[in-house]
């Protein structure tokens, strides 16, 4: 008779699963209700200028664009 | 299952978090809010400890999956916006297709270990504060 293996310790059931989908779907539904688009790929401009800061002054050659397009 | 307040507070603190972009700083939260909102449903469904590990790991990973558009976004515009050493058009693709994964699976790489940490913490295992420093 065919046993079939054990799953490893922490591999989600279908159970589980379900459980997180419908997490998931809340986590979607809380999204919406932000109104702030997250799915569309629109990055945050307050984050992204703290990240763009970061990046320009980490002393690792990295300038905004506009900068290197100067002779 | 079930809905309670307990869950749904740690659903909204999670759009919070994803609603402005995912960067590497906001792993710790998110995988805190992946143990809530997994004991708050392992209460209600009487999960066992592994399957609430197994829950908050399943929800680390559905998490990031929902947060990657805005990941690619950001690292798109960034590479956009910027010039480092090298040539725009051999560098910035790379940087495009290179950084989202690293972001994403730094966070996914750290989260068992975080999972565990918490877990131990909230067990008392760590004992931080045991010599008063004064």
């Amino acid at each position: 008779v065919a046993v079939a293996p054990m799953p490893p310790e922490g591999t989600p059931t279908d159970k589980l699963r379900s459980i997180a989908d419908q997490v998931l779907a809340e986590t979607n539904a809380a999204l919406a209700r932000l109104e702030r688009k997250p799915r569309t790929g629109r990055p945050c401009a307050k984050r992204t200028r703290v990240a763009l800061d970061a990046l320009t002054s980490s002393g690792e050659g990295v300038v905004p664009k506009k900068e290197k397009a100067k002779p | 299952v079930k809905m309670n307040e307990r869950i749904q507070a740690s659903i909204d603190r999670v759009a919070g978090l994803l609603s402005d972009g995912l960067q590497v700083d906001d792993a710790a939260a998110l995988i805190r809010e992946a143990v809530e909102v997994a004991e708050a449903v392992g209460e209600v469904e009487a999960l066992t400890g592994s399957e609430k590990r197994a829950v908050a790991l399943d929800l680390v990973d559905r998490f990031l999956a929902l947060a990657a558009p805005q990941v690619q976004a950001f690292c798109d515009h960034l590479a956009d916006t910027t010039d480092g050493p090298g040539p725009d058009w051999l560098v910035d693709p790379i940087v495009k297709r290179a950084a989202p994964p690293i972001v994403v699976g730094t966070v996914r790489k750290l989260a068992p270990a975080l999972v565990d940490l918490l877990v131990d913490a909230s067990r008392g295992k760590l004992a931080l504060n045991d010599t008063a420093t004064g």
